[in-house]
């Protein structure tokens, strides 16, 4: 019945200091393949700092990350991109000014070919892929919303908070990563924006059988309808594992969003 | 039907720029700064025209944007008969001619800071160090070694294209800021360098630089009752030509937006794979290359070069026609340059208040447009993507 | 002369230049640690300064007066030109730079570029023979009949010289004390350092920056005011060079901390006055030589001496 899960990722004791402050600490956190793993914590737990190193923004001061049997510590942010890891942001880093079309593109950067060369000589290739990758563009939002291909070329400036998700979602989906990271996707959105960001989320997995999600959420009704399996994180530690189920009524879980007098009933 | 309308369209693109081109001309002729005002004045006018009357105004600029290549190869055809036809309208039209090579060698450099700083948010405030590294290149080894302008003009870009590699590499991992501070300083040094270092010329520059000589045709010669700075003006109009071209491709290719995305946010950059570092320094060399090959230009054609034509002053210049222009809008740019450049030929009288014009202007377009006269539209990449699009995908 | 007392004059004439690019380089750094705005124009303000106060020397009728009427108007006029200047340099703020930090930082730089410039020009437009240097008077002389200056251990200290130094301990002193004994001190150096955790603490941001941008300008224009002393001569492009040297100090200092612009202050002004003495030809390339320094310091510590500002946000 326990199928042998293989892990595509682990650490190895992070710990991430900031002069005195410990943000990250005796983090050893595996992620199987093909699950959704989510991650929750009071705000300034470390929930963020884990995402930023390891994708490279931070580098740990002790610890390793391996994926794919890769040890990947203290690589730039590029080269573990490269190797098949996207991200989203809590501010959704769009570059507002520019196109739909522009800000999903950018996404396949890592398996681009043409270059300065290309882009000035030899025209005809560099357009036969932009339009490969364009037509894969076009295909993910028509998942996500069929409405946004005849705004291609609008400025994402443009686009409610929702769609802009989406289309930043999307950017981390094109170049067929085989971990997604998600950080905080509902932040900032209502109660229906939120539903269709759990559509969304479900639609990814759909679209990308063959990659694993990690997602950090503050919203619990995100986590619990997506993750099948939680962590949680508080001042930088982990102190719970296990389903939603297990995790939300932990009595340290409790305690560390509602205090000790509701923890002990 | 549409073989009529498709005519119609290029009769309406060659008479609206015949009329400008003839505007333009008359502009240039009659000597007095009422020109200036009126210019200024249509300009605002069609402006206001262009807002009330929004579908009219649609209607006559669509033809442009569908036909672009046609355009573009009508205002071709113009500017090349630009010498033959002024002369015959303009009392000194050698001197405008002249103003307007000037203007194109401006743009050239003006397109390579456009690169490095309206596409990837690199700021270079010593320009006009580059562009006389690449005068001094030329004029050197044409002065002192004789060799053909054929091979100075592109070893002066490379000239120039490798000292921005040598000043960029060692701080290029550090913030904006810094490379504002170190090309700032680098300019300073590099003219008072120049001043002092008595084998190229030291203050008194470099005389009697050699002139373009192609397969022995030399460019002093007079084209039948053509002036010979007209030789320049067509080489200038070619090699500008060319630049444009270049920075047009660059723009809609994976360059342009790997750029755009380094400048507007780098760390996302980053995280898309995007090693943002290496991208800059290539950013930084292939912009100074032009700035290099615009001055030998320069070098070439006038003949005599010295520290001051190189000061700080003309990198102001290059800046603000990048900023007010419009940043990573390659006709942005050249609509400032002319207006920041031949504009003020007319106003003789503010010649003394020029710069202080451009140090107000530069900030009320900040303040007021930070994205320039004409900032920079979506990027197409190429007609049939856009098409693509249109059609929903399919 | 006798080495030791070449070595005297090096540091003295060092320690004359340091003050003076100190007080520059502090208003670098206070900008930008609490409007993330590097201010080009911040050079000019020096500029200002030093006109500013010969003007007032010349209103003031001061060069005719003597004994403590003299000395009452020369604190007068220091202290007044740095009250205007002060002031004007608030006005600049709110037309132009608080505007324009809100966007990326190099739009603020070319922007306050655009301004210096503005303002440079403007002087030599519009003050009456404003392209000529203007003779800066000699002020302490007035008091000492009879002697130029005072001779210690070979060097020549001349009076201005010693009232430069003498206003710059007690400013840099009076600077030290406001910043970590008063609350508005303190609070100004709380928003240098992190802007988002002091506005987090319901602090009136806009007050903060007007206060900066007087104390800056303020300082930049007593700085005016001693270079104009120190060479006896001022110009209207005065602040082109010295706004590059104070950025250059700030930045090896550390842009965001006052200390830091300080030491770098006098860091750059060590190694002119040494290229100066030790290298032939060394005063025409002593600004470039420092400038060296300040490359190299840029690519073996980025972040200064005294380190800059916190992490940048992911």
């Amino acid at each position: 019945m326990a199928e042998e899960k293989k892990t595509i990722f682990y650490t190895e004791d992070i710990e991430m200091r900031f002069g005195g402050l410990y943000a990250l600490k005796n983090i050893n956190i595996k992620i199987y393949e093909n699950e959704i793993l989510g991650m929750i914590g009071p705000n300034g737990s470390g929930k963020t700092t884990f995402f930023n190193v390891i994708t490279g923004f931070y580098k740990p001061t002790k610890g390793r990350f391996y994926f794919m049997g890769e040890d990947l510590t203290g690589k730039e942010p590029y080269d573990i991109t490269r190797k098949g890891i996207s991200r989203t942001y809590q501010t959704s880093r769009l570059c507002l000014d520019l196109t739909i079309l522009d800000n999903i593109l950018i996404g396949t950067y890592p398996v681009q070919k043409s270059g300065y060369i290309d882009a000035i000589f030899n025209r005809k290739k560099l357009i036969k892929e932009i339009k490969k990758h364009t037509e894969r563009a076009v295909h993910l939002l028509n998942i996500f919303n069929p409405n946004l291909i005849e705004k291609l070329f609008v400025p994402v400036g443009s686009l409610p908070h929702i769609d802009r998700r989406r289309v930043e979602i999307c950017r981390a989906m094109i170049a067929e990563p085989k971990l997604i990271l998600l950080d905080e996707p509902s932040a900032g959105m209502n109660a229906d924006e939120t539903q269709e960001l759990m559509d969304d989320i479900e639609k990814v997995r759909k679209e990308m059988e063959n990659a694993t999600i990690m997602i950090i959420e503050h919203d619990m009704k995100v986590i619990s309808s997506v993750s099948e399996r939680v962590i949680a994180l508080n001042f930088g530690q982990v102190i719970a594992e296990g389903t939603y189920e297990e995790v939300s009524h932990d009595k340290e879980v409790i305690e560390a969003y509602l205090g000790k007098e509701v923890a002990n009933g | 039907m549409k073989k009529e309308n498709r005519f119609l369209d290029y009769i309406k693109i060659i008479l609206v720029e015949v009329v400008a081109f003839f505007l333009f001309l008359f502009f240039l002729k009659v000597e007095s700064i009422w020109t200036v005002i009126v210019a200024i004045l249509l300009v605002a006018l069609i402006y206001f025209l262009s807002k009330i009357y929004k579908e009219k105004f649609q209607a006559l600029l669509e033809p442009f944007s569908r036909y672009q290549n046609f355009a573009i190869g009508v205002l071709f055809i113009l500017l090349v008969l630009y010498p033959i036809i002024s002369p015959l309208m303009i009392v000194h039209s050698t001197y405008w001619t002249l103003i307007l090579i000037q203007t194109g060698i401006y743009i050239m450099i003006a397109l390579g800071l456009n690169f490095q700083l309206g596409s990837t948010g690199m700021m270079n405030l010593a320009t006009a160090a580059f562009y006389g590294i690449g005068a001094y290149t030329a004029g050197l080894l044409a002065l002192k070694l004789g060799w053909p302008a054929l091979i100075t003009i592109p070893l002066a870009g490379l000239a120039a294209a490798f000292a921005g590699l040598l000043l960029v590499i060692p701080i290029y991992k550090t913030k904006g800021h810094y490379l504002a501070l170190v090309t700032l300083a680098f300019g300073f040094m590099l003219v008072l360098a120049a001043d002092n270092i008595e084998v190229i010329g030291g203050p008194q520059g470099l005389k009697n630089i050699p002139p373009v000589n192609i397969f022995g045709y030399s460019f002093l010669n007079n084209i039948g009752n053509l002036h010979f700075y007209t030789n320049y003006y067509y080489l200038v109009l070619a090699l500008l030509g060319i630049t444009i071209l270049v920075f047009a491709r660059l723009f809609n290719s994976w360059v342009g937006l790997t750029s755009a995305y380094i400048r507007d946010d780098e760390l996302a950059a980053k995280g898309c794979g995007i090693n943002t570092n290496f991208r800059k320094l290539i950013v930084f060399v292939v912009g100074n290359f032009f700035m290099g090959v615009a001055g030998a230009l320069y070098a070439h054609m006038i003949g005599f070069i010295s520290p001051p034509n190189f000061q700080f002053a003309q990198s102001l210049l290059i800046v603000a026609i990048v900023i007010i222009g419009g940043m990573d809008n390659i006709l942005g740019v050249i609509v400032a340059a002319i207006l920041l450049v031949v504009f003020p030929e007319k106003l003789r009288v503010i010649t003394e208040y020029r710069i202080f014009l451009y140090g107000i202007l530069l900030v009320v377009t900040l303040i007021l447009r930070p994205r320039g006269i004409l900032p920079f539209g979506p990027r197409k990449y190429d007609s049939s993507i856009l098409k693509f699009a249109r059609k929903g995908g399919s | 002369m006798t080495s030791a007392s070449i070595f005297l004059q090096i540091i003295f004439n060092g320690i004359m230049l340091g003050i003076q690019y100190s007080l520059i380089a502090v208003g670098f750094s206070l900008f930008f640690g609490v409007l993330d705005v590097i201010n080009f124009a911040h050079g000019d303000i020096f500029m200002l300064g030093a006109f500013v106060s010969l003007i007032l020397i010349n209103v003031t009728g001061m060069l005719t007066a003597s004994g403590a009427v003299y000395i009452f108007l020369l604190i007068l006029v220091i202290i007044l030109s740095m009250i205007i200047v002060g002031g004007l340099g608030v006005f600049f703020e709110r037309i132009v730079v608080k505007p324009v930090s809100k966007g990326p930082t190099l739009m603020s730089l070319v922007a306050t570029l655009g301004l210096g410039i503005a303002i440079r020009e403007a002087v030599r437009l519009f003050y009456p023979r404003g392209s000529e240097t203007k003779r800066f008077p000699e002020l302490l002389v007035k008091l000492f009949p009879g002697k130029e200056a005072i001779e210690f251990k070979g060097v020549i200290l001349r009076y201005d010289n010693l009232l430069i130094l003498a206003v710059g301990v007690i400013v840099v002193i009076l600077l030290a004390i406001y910043i970590n004994k008063t609350k508005m001190g303190l609070t100004i150096r709380a928003v240098a350092q992190d802007a988002e955790a002091a506005s987090m603490m319901g602090v009136n941001k806009n007050l903060i920056i007007d206060v900066t941008f007087f104390i800056g300008s303020a300082l930049a224009a007593l700085a005016g005011f001693m270079n104009g002393l120190y060479y006896n001569s001022i110009i209207f492009d005065m602040g082109a060079m010295a706004g590059i040297v104070g950025f250059s100090a700030a930045v090896i200092g550390g842009l965001g901390n006052i200390y830091g612009a300080i030491v770098g202050g006098f860091l750059f002004a060590m190694v002119e006055s040494l290229s100066a003495a030790l290298i032939p030809k060394g005063s025409e390339y002593m600004t470039v030589i420092a400038f060296a320094v300040v490359i190299l310091f840029l690519v073996f510590r980025p972040s200064g001496i005294l380190g800059e500002r916190a992490y940048e946000r992911v």
